[in-house]
């Protein structure tokens, strides 16, 4: 989760729920995440930063992106039902937007996978994560 | 009371103040990571894990006494409020606390040794930046 | 050399605590069994390794208390890692200054809901042996203590206009038409920030 440039706040959590297909774990990352934006907003309101639009929740997966904007989607959908409930409430508060991003871009990828030392490095430098020598 | 000072040291997090921005990390808690771990002399690693690897529960010898594993996993959850780049990887060893085998405390020696490669690093908070929330969300 | 230190530092304390009203010498009820307590000393280093100074404190055996008699509830608030790097990203962003406050003492501010007796360490300050300390405000060690310092605290801050945010009670704020002024508290550590010097 970002603030401008910053990176504030990220989560790693195990699934507990072994998921058949990739749009259902996709799906049950999202109301965490939902979950910490609607917390957010509200700090920042709080502090005199009021968001002004709703904010862009981005994920990889489209399927996950339908299911959640159209609440007559699918049959399967029914396993996920609160979860499903709660991002549309977020999005008819407009306090999310869902966007899609492609799997090449993806800087939450560091936080799912092992990978090279090239996408690691890549994805530090979108993290803002900088080495700054030691001058104290 | 004490007086006002400026932030430069909080919770074992260094703050520095730069022209452009703040900048947060933990150089010297990580320096005192890899002097508990022993692991002043080796050399540095450029990730913190390598690629297709997976941690299984039952899988190598068990740790005879695995008080050092538990502290030093501990000292790197902590590490994780600047280190976003370990996360993953503290995660997956951190599933092990309680039967700690071989193969998870070579993963964890592993860790330290990327971080003894990267332990200026930290996170950059920017100034004249917008406050606009973003978020991104991924699942495996 | 570091022996002198020691004394000096225990002394100090021990005038400090004296000073701030924290207990009353008197006879130990027959009914009432005094906690212990101890010594704890430890050097405080800058963030670059060098001597700050030595601390001494007597601290109440807080693991022999019972819970219902000597203590209800001990959980304190302390601030999230996100809200931290939160305002961080926020002071930075605006070019807020940065302050920090360790409140000297911090703990014994607090107001105790309980009565506790408690022995101090043989040596220190003339007594008889059935006098013990009754304590008024709560002391390092006892299992209270963090809470009562926060509550305290909190209760000084509402009083001086300043909000609890809802969404981290570690999280203080002062608004007014121009300025804000934020205060995040971690155990006796605090944070000041804001859109001008208070």
């Amino acid at each position: 989760m970002f603030l401008g440039d910053a990176l504030i706040s990220w989560k790693c959590k195990k699934q507990d729920r072994v998921s058949k297909s990739s749009t259902k774990a996709e799906y049950r990352s999202m109301p965490a995440a939902c979950a910490e934006v609607v917390w957010l907003r509200s700090l920042l309101d709080q502090l005199g930063f009021c968001q002004p639009t709703s904010t862009p929740l981005h994920a990889d997966n489209t399927s996950a992106i339908q299911i959640a904007a159209d609440p007559v989607f699918h049959e399967h959908t029914k396993h996920i039902e609160v979860d499903c409930h709660y991002i549309r409430e977020a999005l008819t508060t407009n306090f999310i937007s869902l966007l899609y991003i492609s799997i090449d871009l993806q800087v939450v990828d560091i936080f799912t996978k092992a990978m090279t030392r090239e996408c690691h490095q890549f994805l530090v430098g979108k993290l803002l994560l900088v080495d700054l020598p030691a001058s104290i | 009371m004490k007086d006002l000072a400026q932030l430069i040291y909080f919770l074992e997090l260094e703050v520095h103040h730069r022209s452009n921005g703040i900048f947060l990390k933990q150089q010297k808690y990580i320096q005192d990571l890899i002097k508990l771990a022993s692991l002043a002399e080796t050399t540095s690693v450029d990730t913190p894990i390598e690629v297709n690897v997976k941690y299984r529960k039952d899988e190598g010898d068990l740790l005879p006494d695995p008080t050092l594993y538990q502290r030093l996993v501990g000292s790197l959850i902590y590490l994780t409020t600047t280190r976003p780049d370990i996360s993953y990887v503290v995660h997956q060893v951190s599933q092990f606390m309680s039967s700690s085998r071989h193969l998870h405390f070579a993963a964890v020696r592993r860790i330290i040794r990327y971080l003894k490669g990267s332990s200026t690093r930290g996170l950059f908070f920017p100034k004249a930046s917008s406050l606009q929330l973003m978020a991104c969300s991924d699942a495996d | 050399m570091e022996h002198d230190c020691w004394k000096k530092a225990m002394q100090e304390e021990l005038q400090a605590l004296q000073e701030n009203h924290t207990w009353d010498i008197v006879s130990c009820p027959p009914t009432v069994k005094p906690i212990g307590s101890k010594w704890v000393f430890s050097i405080e280093l800058q963030s670059d390794g060098s001597l700050d100074r030595y601390k001494a404190r007597p601290v109440a055996l807080g693991n022999r208390q019972e819970y219902g008699i000597d203590y209800e509830e001990t959980f304190a608030p302390v601030a999230k890692m996100t809200t931290i790097r939160t305002i961080l990203a926020i002071a930075a962003s605006q070019s807020w200054p940065l302050h920090q406050m360790d409140v000297n003492n911090a703990f014994l501010h607090g107001d105790l809901k309980e009565e506790i007796y408690m022995k101090l360490p043989s040596g220190m300050l003339p007594s008889s042996s059935f006098d013990v300390h009754k304590l008024r405000h709560s002391l390092y060690g006892l299992k209270q203590a963090p809470r009562a310092w926060f509550e305290k605290f909190r209760t000084t801050l509402l009083k001086f206009s300043f909000t609890q945010s809802q969404y981290d009670y570690s999280l203080f704020f002062h608004k007014s038409t121009a300025s804000i002024v934020l205060l995040l508290v971690y155990m006796d550590d605090l944070i000041i920030t804001g859109t001008d010097h208070e």
